[in-house]
C-alpha cells in the first residue's frame, strides 16, 4: 500500500517533543491535518478534519481504543488508530498487535506497512473485547434428527443381516482337526460377524452422507456449524468399552479351557526340537525317536518344545495352536487331535535360509496303527540293515541315527516320497541328472560332496537350499555314516 | 559442488569410515588380534561414518564455535545470494526447508521400499522359487520393512515439521541446529542399511532376533546401526515437536484452540520421547552381543532370548502408533475443511489421540503371545489390546458426525481421506483377531498378520500423507497440482491395494505362513499370491502417476490461489510459499479452529508490518466473494 | 521462494523466554537419557533377579561412589558461585570436579574392568553381562560429562559467563547431576543387594 494513503494524520499528545518528532518524522510523506495535546482536543479536531490515521501518544493519553472508537462511530467509515510509544521494546501498537521498532527507518516501514488492513471501529471494538463465537442451535429437534437417520438405520440393518450371516457361516480356515481348535473357529467366527456388523454401520453412515450431503456445484456456504453432542460421545465410548471387554472376557474363558495349566489323565508326551531346518520327534516313555511326527487319534498330547539354535515355532494348522521353540527355554502344549489324515508341521517363526522348508510330515492314526508304528520303530532299531555287501551295519545304523538327529530325513524320505529333497531310497550307484543337464553317478564320493557342498550338483526338479553348513556340523567320519546308512537304502 | 553439505558429508563421512576402521584394525594388533574381524571393525567404521558425515554437513559447526567460547547467534542466515535449491541438500536450520528436507527422503524411501516390495511380489506369485534365493528373499523382505518404516519415520517427522510452527503461529520450532541435526542424521542411517544388501544381508526381517540376530552375516549389523541413528533423529526431533509446541503456541491459543493435526503429534512425539530408547537399546545389545560376546539373549551365557522381544516391542508397538497417529490427525484436520463443518467432537477426538498413546504402552507382549509367557500374562494384555479399539472407535464416529449434514467435495486431498478412512476402518476391525489370545495363536505369523497391518498402514499413514502433499502442495510451492492425475493416482492406488490386501487376508486364513519365499501348491494360495501382485504392481504404476503429478506441477503447475480450499486454519491466511519467518507479527488467537458456518467468527487476527493481503477476519459467511 | 522480509528488525519475533525453552528441551533430553539406564537396570534384574557375586571388589565401589558423590557437591558449589558473579570460586570448583570425574573414570576403566575377570566377572557372561553393560553405559556418561565441563572451564577462563548468562554452565552442571543419580541407582543395584 503507498505511503500516500496513509493519508490524513492527527497526532495526539500531551508531549511536545513527541508531536514534534512525529511531524518531523512524517515530513512531507503525509497529511498533518492536526497536532493536539488531549482527547477533548482530539474530538473536535477529528469532527473538523476527518482524519484517516490518528497517531496517538501511549504513554501519556490514557485510552484505550475502545474509547476512541465511540468517538468515531458514525462520523468516520474508517480509521487507522496507531498507537506509539517509545518505551521499552514495544514502538507501535496497533489493533493490539505489537511491532518492534528498534530505529527511526522501522519506525517508517512499520507505519507504512507492506499491506495495512483497514478495519471498522466495530471491528477494533469487538477485537478489544473478542466475545466467544456464537453457536448456532446444536441440533435440531430430537424428532427432526431421528426421521432423517431412519434411512441409514434401516438399511444398516438390512445389510447388516446376510452380512453377519455370511461370516457366521462361512469355513475360512484349514480343516478343523484337534479338539482345542474348535472354540478358536467358534470365536473367529464371531469376530468377522461383529466386525462384519461394525463395518456395514460405518460404512452405510459414510457412504449415506456422501451421497446426500454432496455439495452442490457452487455453493460456497458452510454447513451446520454443528460443533459435538457430550451424550453421543459417552454412548460411543461406553458401548465399544463394553463390546470389545465382553469379548476379552469370553476369550480369557476360552484360553484356560485349551491351555490348561495342568495336565490331562494319559497324555502322550512328544518332545520337539526345532533345529535349522528341520525337526525331531522324541517320545520319551516309549523310547522313540523320529522325524516324522505320529498321533493316535483323540489322545491328548503334551509336546513339549525346545530348540537348539535360534527361534522357531511349531505349527499344525489344521490343529490351529502354535508355540515357540526357544532355546533354553521348554515351552508346554497341548493339543488332542480328532481327525485322522495327513498334515504338516510348518515352521511358524522365521529362522533362516531355509525357514519356508522347515516341514515335517503328520500323520494322525487310529490307536491300532499307532501301536504298529510304535513297535516298528522300538523294533527297527537294532536289527542289522540289509543291503549290498561291503555295508558295514553299524556304521550305517549310527548314520540312520545322525540323519534323524541332524535333520536330514526333513527333506530326504528313505521311502521314495519326494519330499523337499530327493529321496534317498535307491539314491546310491543310481545316475543322477542335474539342473544344467549333466549326469553323474551317485558314489560315495558324490554324496560325500553333496553334504559337504550341497549347491555342487542340484538334482534337476528340486530347489538349491540344502543347509550349507552341515560341512561345519559333522564329521568325517560321521558323514561315512551317512553314506553307509544311504546305501542300505535300496 | 562441495558447496553442497550433503556432498562434503558423504566424502568426509566416507573418509571418517576407513579411518575409523583402520584405528580398529591397529588396535586390534596392538592386542594381539588378527587385524580383521567382521563385526567390531565394521562397527566402529558405521560409527565414524555417522559422526564424520555430520561433521562434513556442517552439523556441529555452531556447537564447535561454543566450545571455543564464542556466541553463534541466530542461526538462521540464509545467503540471499545462494539459489533456494541448495538449502535442501544443506545443513539449514529452517523448519519448512526441513520439513521439505524430510518429506521428498521419506518419499524417496516409500519409492525404494516399494521397489522392493514389487520384486518380493514378483517371486511369491507363483510357488517355488522363480528368481531368487531364499537368503536374497529374507534381505529383500527384512529391507522392504525397515525401509518401509523408516519413509513413515520421516514423512510424520516432514509434515511436522512444516507444519507445527505454522499452526501454532511460530517463527520457527525451538532449537533449530537440533532439528536440522535431526534430519541429517537419517541420511547416514539410511545408507548403513541400504548397506546391508551387499554386506552379506540378513535373514530375520526387520525385527532382528537374536539368536538368529546374534549369528545372522554382517549385513545385520549395518542394519542395527542404522535403524539406531534413525531412531536417535526421532527422540532429538520430539524434543523440539514438544517443546514448541508446549511453549511457543501464539497469544491467546489455549491447548484446544490449535489445530487437531498439532493434537495428533503431541501424542505423537509422546511416544517418540519415551519408547524409542527402547528399540535403541535392544539392538545395541545384540550389537554388544556380536561385537564383544555379551551374552545378552544367549541362554548358554546366561542371557534370555524372551528379553529382547520384551524390550524390542515396548517401542515397536506404540511405533505403529507413532506411525498412525499423525495421519489420523491429518483426517482430522482436513474433514472439516472439505465437508464445510466444524470438526465434531474437537475435545474428544484430540483427547483419543492422547488416550490411544497412552493405552499403546500397555500392550506390546501381543506380539509375543506364543512365546509362553503363561495365561495370565497372556491376558492381561489381551484387555490392554482390544481397549485401545475404544479411542479409535471415537475418532471414526466423530468423523462419521462430522460428514453428516455437511456439504461434501471431492478434489484429491478429500479422495485420499475418505480413502484412508474405509482402509484404516479395516484395519482395526481386523485388529481383534490378532489380539483376543486364542485366535492369535492360530493367526499370528501368517498372512493375515500382514493384511492387518498394511491396512492400518495404508489406512493410518500412506493415504492420509499422500492427503496432506496434495493438501499442503499449494501452501509449499505457491502451485496446484493436477487434479485429473491426483484423482487417477487415487482410484489406482485403492484398487490396487484392495487386491493386494483382500488376497492377503484369504491366503492368510488358509495358513499362508510370513516371511517365506516359497509355499506349498498344494494349498491353493497360487491364484490369491497372483492377484496379489498384480495388485502391487497398481499401486506401483499409482505412484508412478503421483510422481509425475508432482514434478510437472512443481515445474509448470498453475499458480495457486493464497488460500484455494477456503480453510480456515493459520498457515493459509499467509502467503504461499510462506515467509521466511511465517508470521510478520505473531497471530493473536480469538477463537476455535474449526468454527466453520458460525456467523462472525474468527479465528485469528494479524497486524501489520508485512502481514499478507490475506483478510483473516473472512468468515465463513463471505469466503469467496474476495 | 520469496521471503517477505529481507532484514529482521521489522519482523516481530515474539518475545519467547529462550532459558524457558532451554530449560524444558534439557529436561525432556534427561527424560529420554534415563530411559536407557532404566533399560539396563531391568535387564540386570529380568536375567539375575537380585543376586549378585560376592567377589564383588565393595571397597572399590564404595570408593569410587564416594568420588563420585563429592564431584557433583563440586559441581553444586560452581553453579552457585558463577550465579552470584564469583569466578575464582566456580573455576575452582568446576576444575574440581573435572578431576574428581577423571578419578572416577579411571577407578572404573583402569582397576575395575581389568581386575573383575580376576574375580570371575566377565562381560561375556553371567553376572558380568549386567555389570559391564552398566558400569560401561555409564562411564561413557561420565566421560562425555568430563569432556563437556571441561569446555565449559576453558570458556569459563576465558570469561564466557557470568551471573545473567551462564546457561553454558547450568546446562552442563545438571547433565552432571543426572549422571550422577543415575550412580546413585546402578551402586546398589550392583554392588549392595
Amino acid at each position: 500500500m503507498p505511503w500516500s494513503e496513509l493519508g490524513r494524520v492527527l497526532i495526539v499528545s500531551p508531549h511536545p517533543l513527541f508531536r514534534e518528532g512525529i511531524v518531523r518524522l512524517l515530513g512531507d510523506q503525509a497529511e498533518v491535518v492536526g497536532v493536539v495535546a488531549s482527547l477533548a482536543e482530539a474530538r473536535s479536531a477529528i469532527r473538523k478534519h476527518r482524519p484517516q490515521a490518528i497517531i496517538v501518544d501511549h504513554e501519556n493519553v490514557e485510552l484505550e481504543e475502545a474509547d476512541l472508537a465511540p468517538l468515531l462511530w458514525p462520523e468516520l467509515e474508517s480509521v487507522r488508530i496507531i498507537y506509539v510509544t517509545l518505551a521499552g521494546n514495544e514502538m507501535i501498537i496497533h489493533d493490539r498487535q505489537r511491532v518492534v521498532a528498534a530505529t527511526e527507518k522501522d519506525l517508517l516501514d512499520a507505519l507504512k506497512g507492506a499491506s495495512y488492513k483497514r478495519q471498522s471501529p466495530k471491528e477494533s471494538l469487538r477485537e478489544a473485547h473478542p466475545r466467544p463465537a456464537q453457536r448456532a442451535p446444536e441440533i435440531p429437534e430430537r424428532g427432526g434428527i431421528m426421521r432423517k437417520l431412519t434411512v441409514p438405520l434401516l438399511i444398516t440393518v438390512v445389510l447388516s443381516v446376510p452380512v453377519a450371516l455370511w461370516f457366521w457361516r462361512t469355513d475360512l480356515t484349514p480343516e478343523l482337526a484337534a479338539r482345542e481348535g474348535q472354540p478358536i473357529d467358534f470365536l473367529l467366527r464371531l469376530e468377522f460377524a461383529i466386525a462384519g456388523v461394525i463395518f456395514v454401520l460405518c460404512m452405510v453412515f459414510f457412504f449415506y452422507s456422501l451421497v446426500v450431503f454432496r455439495r452442490a456445484p457452487g455453493d460456497l456456504e458452510d454447513g451446520p456449524p454443528v460443533h459435538g453432542s457430550t451424550p453421543l460421545e459417552v454412548a460411543w465410548t461406553v458401548i465399544p468399552a463394553i463390546i470389545v471387554i465382553g469379548l476379552a472376557s469370553y476369550a480369557a474363558g476360552i484360553l484356560w479351557d485349551i491351555m490348561p495349566t495342568t495336565g490331562y489323565k494319559d497324555e502322550l508326551v512328544v518332545d520337539v526340537t526345532g533345529f535349522q531346518w528341520g525337526w525331531r520327534f522324541e517320545y520319551p516313555d516309549l523310547g522313540i525317536t523320529s522325524s516324522e511326527l505320529v498321533l493316535p487319534v483323540n489322545r491328548p498330547v503334551l509336546f513339549r518344545l525346545y530348540s537348539v539354535d535360534v527361534i522357531h515355532s511349531f505349527w499344525i494348522p489344521e490343529l490351529r495352536i502354535k508355540m515357540d521353540n526357544i532355546p533354553g527355554i521348554e515351552n508346554h502344549l497341548r493339543l488332542t487331535p480328532t481327525k485322522v489324515g495327513e498334515y504338516k508341521v510348518r515352521c511358524a517363526e522365521l529362522c533362516g535360509t531355509a525357514h519356508a522348508y522347515m516341514l515335517a510330515p503328520v500323520k494322525v492314526v487310529e490307536q491300532s496303527a499307532f501301536e504298529e508304528w510304535v513297535k516298528s520303530q522300538t523294533a527297527a532299531a537294532p536289527a542289522p540293515p540289509t543291503g549290498a555287501a561291503g555295508v558295514d551295519a553299524q556304521a550305517a545304523e549310527r548314520g540312520r541315527a545322525l540323519a534323524q538327529q541332524f535333520g536330514c530325513l526333513g527333506c530326504h524320505s528313505t521311502d521314495g516320497t519326494k519330499l523337499v529333497g530327493p529321496t534317498w531310497k535307491g539314491l546310491f550307484g543310481s545316475t543322477r541328472t542335474f539342473q544344467d543337464g549333466s549326469t553323474r553317478v551317485a558314489d560315495e564320493e558324490y554324496i560325500r560332496e553333496s553334504i559337504l557342498n550341497p549347491s555342487a550338483y542340484v538334482v534337476e526338479g528340486f530347489p538349491d537350499v540344502m543347509p550349507k553348513n552341515f560341512k561345519d556340523q559333522l564329521s568325517e567320519d560321521q558323514i561315512r555314516d551317512l553314506v553307509e546308512f544311504i546305501k542300505t537304502l535300496q | 559442488m562441495l558447496s553442497l553439505g550433503l556432498i562434503r558429508g558423504l566424502i568426509v563421512g566416507a573418509i571418517g569410515a576407513v579411518i575409523g576402521m583402520a584405528l580398529t584394525m591397529a588396535a586390534r594388533v596392538a592386542l594381539g588380534r588378527p587385524a580383521w574381524s567382521a563385526d567390531p571393525v565394521s562397527f566402529v567404521g558405521a560409527i565414524s561414518w555417522i559422526v564424520f558425515f555430520l561433521v562434513g554437513i556442517g552439523a556441529f559447526s555452531d556447537w564447535w564455535r561454543w566450545a571455543q567460547g564464542e556466541q553463534a547467534g541466530d542461526p538462521h542466515h540464509p545467503d540471499p545470494n545462494a539459489p533456494q535449491w541448495k538449502r535442501y541438500f544443506s545443513f539449514d536450520p529452517s523448519h519448512k526447508v526441513i520439513g521439505i528436507q524430510y518429506t521428498v527422503t521419506a518419499l524417496a524411501l516409500m519409492y525404494v521400499a516399494g521397489l522392493l516390495a514389487l520384486i518380493m511380489r514378483l517371486e511369491l506369485a507363483r510357488s517355488g522359487l522363480q528368481f531368487m534365493s531364499p537368503n536374497t528373499y529374507n534381505t529383500i523382505m527384512g529391507l522392504h520393512g525397515i525401509v518401509m518404516i523408516g519413509a513413515i519415520l520421516l514423512g510424520v517427522s516432514g509434515m511436522a515439521n512444516y507444519l507445527i510452527p505454522l499452526m501454532v503461529g511460530a517463527p520457527d520450532m525451538a532449537f533449530p541446529r537440533l532439528n536440522a541435526l535431526s534430519f541429517w542424521i537419517t541420511v547416514p542411517g539410511v545408507v548403513l542399511i541400504v548397506l546391508s544388501f551387499f554386506t552379506g544381508g540378513f535373514d530375520t526381517g526387520w525385527t532382528g532376533y537374536p539368536p538368529l540376530g546374534a549369528r545372522a552375516p554382517l549385513g545385520i549389523l549395518f542394519f542395527y546401526l542404522g535403524v539406531f541413528a534413525i531412531g536417535l533423529s526421532s527422540i532429538l526431533g520430539s524434543i523440539n515437536f514438544l517443546t514448541t509446541t508446549l511453549k511457543m503456541r501464539a497469544p491467546g491459543m489455549s491447548l484446544f484452540r490449535m489445530p487437531i493435526f498439532v493434537w495428533g503429534m503431541l501424542a505423537t512425539s509422546i511416544i517418540q520421547l519415551v519408547a524409542t530408547q527402547f528399540i535403541g537399546m535392544s539392538f545395541l545389545m545384540v550389537v554388544l552381543e556380536r561385537v564383544l560376546g555379551m551374552g545378552f539373549f544367549d541362554p548358554a551365557k546366561g542371557g534370555d532370548a524372551v528379553l529382547f522381544q520384551h524390550i524390542f516391542w515396548f517401542y515397536s508397538h506404540p511405533a505403529v502408533y507413532i506411525f498412525i497417529l499423525p495421519g489420523l490427525g491429518i483426517i482430522s484436520e482436513l474433514l472439516p475443511v472439505f465437508v464445510r463443518k466444524p470438526l465434531f467432537g474437537y475435545k474428544f477426538v484430540a483427547l483419543s489421540s492422547m488416550a490411544i498413546a497412552i493405552i499403546g504402552f500397555l500392550v506390546w507382549a501381543h506380539h509375543m503371545f506364543t512365546v509362553g509367557l503363561g495365561n495370565v500374562l497372556n491376558s492381561t494384555f489381551m484387555f490392554t489390546t482390544v481397549l485401545v479399539a475404544v479411542p479409535t472407535g471415537i475418532k471414526f464416529f466423530n468423523w462419521l458426525a462430522t460428514m453428516w449434514e455437511g456439504k461434501i467435495s471431492f478434489e484429491t486431498p478429500m479422495l485420499f481421506v475418505l480413502g484412508a478412512f474405509v482402509i484404516f476402518l479395516i484395519g482395526g476391525l481386523s485388529g481383534p483377531p490378532n489380539g483376543t489370545v486364542v485366535t492369535d495363536f492360530f493367526l499370528h505369523e501368517t498372512y493375515w498378520v500382514v493384511g492387518h497391518f498394511h491396512h492400518t498402514m495404508f489406512g493410518g499413514f500412506v493415504f492420509p500423507f499422500m492427503a496432506a502433499i496434495y493438501f499442503w502442495f499449494p501452501k509449499v510451492t505457491g502451485r496446484m497440482y493436477n487434479e485429473r492425475l491426483g484423482k487417477l493416482h487415487f482410484w489406482l492406488m485403492t484398487i490396487g491395494f484392495f487386491m493386494v490386501t483382500t488376497s492377503m487376508f484369504r491366503i492368510g486364513l488358509l495358513g499362508m505362513r510370513r516371511r517365506i519365499a516359497d509355499y506349498d501348491p498344494a494349498l491353493g494360495f497360487d491364484t490369491f499370491q497372483m492377484i496379489a501382485t498384480m495388485g502391487g504392481f497398481l499401486v506401483g504404476l499409482s505412484m508412478l502417476v503421483f510422481l509425475v503429478n508432482i514434478v510437472r506441477s512443481i515445474r509448470a503447475g498453475e499458480r495457486a490461489p493464497e488460500n484455494p480450499w477456503r480453510s480456515r486454519s493459520l498457515e493459509w491466511q499467509i502467503s504461499s510459499p510462506p515467509p521466511e519467518f511465517n508470521y510478520p507479527t505473531p497471530p493473536v488467537v480469538v477463537g476455535g479452529p474449526y468454527d466453520y458456518g458460525v456467523p462472525g467468527s474468527v479465528y485469528v487476527r494479524f497486524g501489520i508490518a508485512g502481514a499478507s493481503d490475506a483478510d483473516p477476519a473472512r468468515t465463513s459467511s463471505d469466503n469467496g466473494k474476495s | 521462494m520469496s521471503t517477505a522480509t529481507t532484514h529482521t528488525s521489522a519482523v516481530v519475533h515474539p518475545e519467547y523466554d529462550r532459558l524457558a525453552l532451554n530449560r524444558f528441551g534439557l529436561w525432556l533430553f534427561f527424560f529420554s537419557e534415563s530411559l536407557i539406564f532404566l533399560i539396563l537396570l531391568l535387564t540386570r534384574f529380568y536375567l539375575f533377579g537380585t543376586s549378585r557375586p560376592e567377589e564383588l571388589n565393595q571397597t572399590l565401589g564404595l570408593a569410587i561412589t564416594v568420588i563420585l558423590l563429592l564431584s557433583s557437591f563440586t559441581a553444586y558449589r560452581a553453579e552457585t558461585a558463577i550465579a552470584h558473579d564469583d569466578r575464582p570460586q566456580f573455576l575452582r570448583n568446576l576444575l574440581a570436579t573435572i578431576l574428581l570425574g577423571t578419578l572416577f573414570l579411571l577407578g572404573v576403566v583402569l582397576v575395575e574392568w581389568p581386575e573383575a575377570p580376576r574375580l570371575g566377572i566377565v562381560p561375556q557372561e553371567g553376572f558380568g553381562i549386567a555389570f559391564f553393560s552398566m558400569t560401561g553405559m555409564h562411564a561413557f556418561h561420565v566421560l562425555s560429562g568430563v569432556l563437556l565441563l571441561l569446555m565449559v572451564y576453558l570458556n569459563g577462563r576465558r570469561g564466557a559467563y557470568s551471573s545473567d548468562s551462564y546457561w553454558g554452565v547450568e546446562a552442563s552442571i545438571k547433565y552432571w547431576h543426572f549422571v550422577d543419580v543415575v550412580w546413585v541407582f546402578f551402586y546398589p543395584a550392583l554392588y549392595l543387594l
